[in-house]
């Protein structure tokens, strides 16, 4: 879960950038994850003889001429999945905007610095660092005017990933055509 | 006071440390995704920052602008003589009639080189304007290099030659070219030296006036932050 960035704790830029990237990306992965409901649910059922997963399907009777050209009553049998439109969204660009306001600056030797950051990543050959910390401020009492954080993000519809393709591609071949037999 | 340049620095490495977490992020996205048999299909996500404008807005404290020293005029004179050694010997040669010495180039580029290293040739003086005098002392340490080359060799060289108004106009045109490169060498070397100090948070900027504060915009692309080569996050 991404990290809510506070308005009145001071947090370094890399935590402030950081909880909107982690953010954009949990977002992503919630995507794929309702996604993947969206399969469960709309493409299967549980059978509660077996207690497994079967295909959900549609079936419907359509009328057409037989291999001896006599007209018959025909029933087609198609995978639900296969007849709707399965939403795999995916973030294609965001562009984020805001105001950082630097509140305190403080000069740290690289142990705890690095501990100041969270980061747990080493300094390296820079013996001290400046942690800047700030806030991202608020703009005004009106609600309309709270928020300075902008976001803006372009979404798209991404192709299905292969193995799901695939499982469309096994889908058509589950769609059966039966000819509906005189005394049935 | 923080310096400016610890304040750019704090800021790109907050940059590489944000693309650290998310990174850290689509590593555990990674790791669950390979665990389940749907997700498995799915990419994992990842954002990759495309580009990074920063609007600093500082005031200045305090600014130490470091002048010019012996290493930076030593180490302008070293580019000049490797210049002379490498680029120009080859048309000076020409310009003195020696241009089919392949043996006398060699040595006098190894006895430039070693001059160099050895005295003062005082080229970084035409980076104030005396262009004349670094001209003298170019043609000076060409004539010490002939001087010093074994006698037989210096028999294809007459001293006479040297002083050709073509050898000199070609020292004086290669000086006008360096010299401005030079000065922004020199610029560089010492603004490495210079500090400043900054006054960048909030409440200390308030108490400065409007026209003292300073505005830098930095724009970062992709490949200006990033630590290393894209980790490879598809499950195996």
């Amino acid at each position: 879960m991404a990290v809510i960035i506070p308005s009145s704790t001071p947090t370094t830029l890399a935590q402030t950038i950081g909880s909107i990237l982690t953010a954009l990306i949990d977002a992503q992965a919630q995507s794929a994850r309702t996604t993947i409901d969206f399969v469960n649910e709309i493409g299967f059922m549980r059978d509660p003889s077996d207690q497994t997963d079967k295909l959900r399907s549609v079936q419907f009777k359509y009328s057409k001429l037989d291999e001896n050209n006599e007209r018959k009553e025909f029933i087609v049998d198609i995978p639900l999945l296969a007849l709707v439109d399965i939403p795999v969204i995916a973030i294609k660009t965001a562009k984020i905007e805001f105001e950082y306001d630097v509140v305190s600056t403080q000069v740290q030797q690289a142990s705890a610095a690095t501990a100041a950051t969270g980061s747990g990543m080493p300094l390296g050959i820079v013996k001290e660092r400046t942690i800047l910390k700030g806030v991202v401020p608020r703009k005004g009492t009106n609600e309309s005017e709270k928020a300075v954080l902008k976001i803006s993000i372009e979404i798209e519809k991404s192709p299905l990933p292969i193995g799901l393709d695939k499982a469309m591609n096994i889908l058509e071949v589950a769609s059966s055509e039966e000819k509906k037999l005189d005394n049935a | 006071m923080p310096k400016l340049s610890e304040v750019l620095g704090s800021l790109l490495r907050d940059l590489a440390e944000s693309r650290v977490a998310a990174d850290s992020l689509s590593k555990q996205y990674a790791d669950a995704y390979s665990q389940d048999p749907l997700l498995s299909h799915f990419p994992v996500p990842r954002i990759s920052v495309k580009d990074v404008t920063l609007r600093l807005r500082f005031a200045v404290a305090e600014q130490v602008i470091a002048q010019p020293n012996v290493q930076d005029k030593e180490f302008i004179d070293r580019l000049w003589a490797e210049r002379v050694a490498g680029a120009m010997l080859p048309s000076l040669l020409a310009a003195m009639g020696a241009a089919d010495q392949p043996e006398v180039a060699d040595r006098l580029n190894a006895k430039i080189a070693q001059l160099a290293a050895s005295r003062d040739l005082a080229i970084s003086s035409a980076l104030s304007g005396s262009a004349s005098e670094a001209t003298r002392r170019t043609v000076a340490l060409l004539v010490s290099a002939r001087n010093s080359l074994p006698a037989k060799l210096r028999a294809k060289l007459p001293a006479d030659r040297i002083f050709t108004p073509a050898a000199q106009r070609g020292v004086r045109e290669a000086l006008a070219e360096f010299v401005p490169k030079a000065q922004r060498i020199v610029a560089a070397r010492a603004a490495l030296r210079s500090e400043l100090d900054i006054v960048i948070a909030k409440a200390e900027l308030q108490q400065v006036p409007e026209s003292q504060v300073q505005e830098l915009t930095v724009t970062l692309g992709a490949d200006d932050i990033h630590l290393a080569g894209p980790p490879s996050l598809v499950g195996k």
